[in-house]
């Protein structure tokens, strides 16, 4: 893709200000990227999407009722392998990144049939907030490796633009809540599988104080239960997945 | 708080605890092909020309860093990617290149994040004392779009290239006061990150 291209690419996306300018920006570019498809996602219940969150594709009609109808994101081996990859990666090359389950792969055959044949999907991980992705896909063919760096550094504009005005709807981001470097302690332990008494155990304090430090986090994080407490720190970012396992 | 360190040789023990984190991310967990010596990550340009930005524990521990060099000598974009700049490799006594951050990782996720935005700000107070204008960098999608979210004023500066695997562009961060008065409040940062700025920064 041509230089001038990309640059004046970049410069509308600056200006967008509505979801709306933005879909036709995008449709607009797709065949100048050499895609036919894009989506712009968070990865979050999309049946229920929380006020903040990304959720912009055009992707096959049929598709993208089926894709939410049956719940495919939430083992959706696209969404997975965003989760363990820092780095954009080819749908054909899923196999490589995870062991597809029969579910996962019974997916990307019913993408591939409603005319998602192959594509790019950028992971996108912005500490603090929920992760998402940026994906461009093609109806026939394989993507062209080629096609990889403009691509990948437009998707990633886009999806700042995305969440830009998503965010506006929202207003200013609420701050996620500080914990105490021990409620972090004991909420790690929590992602660990340890009772209140292994935790103890292990940071040598009382077993009362264990489950305190964690009843703390559960109210600043206004969680109910102990695996919301977890899932809603690891969307948050103030854990990840290499501080439990 | 954020190290200013002009003189490497000055704070040895830092200096060499940064090293050794770079190995331990760069070239252990990228498999970034890049220079070694025994278990530090030290390249050409790690010379007296660098400038570094390092967040410590009070007792002293690397928790993070970064490297600055100036523009108008030898540096990543100027000396080895200059095609990553389809104007011109952006070049002056007022641009530095920021090269080589990097986060601890044996902190967690939420105090990763703090270094970070300490860095970041240590970054911006940095330039402002300094007279700079612009700071330049390379950058993969992860960066990029990290940049993208803080609010940091970013140009692409030529077509991003497959690098190593992956895409890898060449960015200009402008520095002004209203990005640091943006990283403060986003952030609720007030104090300043940076140990006596102004004594050294010039």
């Amino acid at each position: 893709m041509q230089w001038s291209l990309l640059q004046s690419l970049l410069t509308d996306l600056d200006s967008v200000g509505t979801r709306d300018e933005l879909g036709a920006l995008l449709d607009a570019a797709m065949p100048h990227l050499g895609f036919d498809h894009y989506a712009l996602v968070h990865h979050v219940d999309l049946a229920g999407l929380p006020t903040g969150a990304v959720h912009l594709d055009n992707y096959p009609r049929g598709w993208q009722r089926e894709f939410i109808h049956r719940r495919y994101y939430a083992e959706d081996p696209v969404h997975v392998a965003c989760q363990r990859a820092a780095r954009p990666f080819l749908w054909r090359h899923l196999p490589r990144l995870l062991a597809l389950s029969r579910e996962q792969a019974a997916i990307l055959d019913a993408a591939r049939a409603a005319g998602l044949v192959d594509g790019l999907t950028v992971p996108m991980h912005v500490p603090g907030d929920f992760s998402g992705s940026c994906s461009f896909a093609v109806r026939a063919r394989e993507v062209p490796e080629a096609l990889g760096p403009a691509a990948q550094f437009f998707g990633c504009c886009a999806f700042e633009a995305a969440r830009r005005i998503a965010q506006q709807r929202r207003g200013r981001a609420p701050a996620a809540p500080a914990l105490t470097p021990r409620q972090l302690d004991c909420l790690v332990l929590v992602g660990r599988g340890k009772t209140d008494t292994e935790s103890a155990i292990l940071l040598g304090i009382s077993r009362e104080t264990a489950q305190e430090h964690v009843e703390a986090a559960k109210a600043k994080l206004r969680v109910a239960t102990r695996p919301q407490l977890v899932a809603r720190a690891l969307f948050g970012g103030i854990i990840t997945y290499s501080d439990i396992f | 708080m954020i190290h200013l360190i002009a003189d490497r040789h000055a704070e040895r023990a830092l200096v060499e605890a940064m090293h050794r984190c770079r190995k331990a991310v760069f070239v252990d967990r990228l498999r970034w092909d890049v220079p070694v010596v025994g278990d530090l990550e030290i390249d050409a340009f790690d010379t007296d020309d660098a400038v570094y930005l390092v967040a410590a524990a009070p007792g002293g521990a690397h928790l993070g860093s970064l490297r600055l060099l100036p523009t108008d000598g030898p540096h990543l974009l100027g000396t080895l990617f200059p095609e990553l700049c389809a104007g011109g490799v952006p070049a002056g006594p007022t641009i530095r290149e920021v090269s080589r951050l990097v986060i601890s990782p044996a902190l967690r996720a939420a105090e990763r994040l703090q270094v970070r935005r300490r860095l970041i700000i240590g970054l911006a107070e940095y330039g402002l004392a300094a007279g700079l204008t612009r700071y330049t960098c390379m950058a993969g999608t992860a960066w990029l779009s990290q940049i993208m979210a803080m609010g940091w004023r970013a140009e692409l500066l030529g077509p991003p290239c497959a690098i190593g695997g992956e895409a890898v562009g060449a960015l200009a961060l402008d520095i002004d006061e209203a990005t640091l008065a943006h990283f403060q409040a986003e952030w609720g940062v007030d104090a300043p990150q940076l140990t006596c700025p102004l004594a050294q920064a010039a």
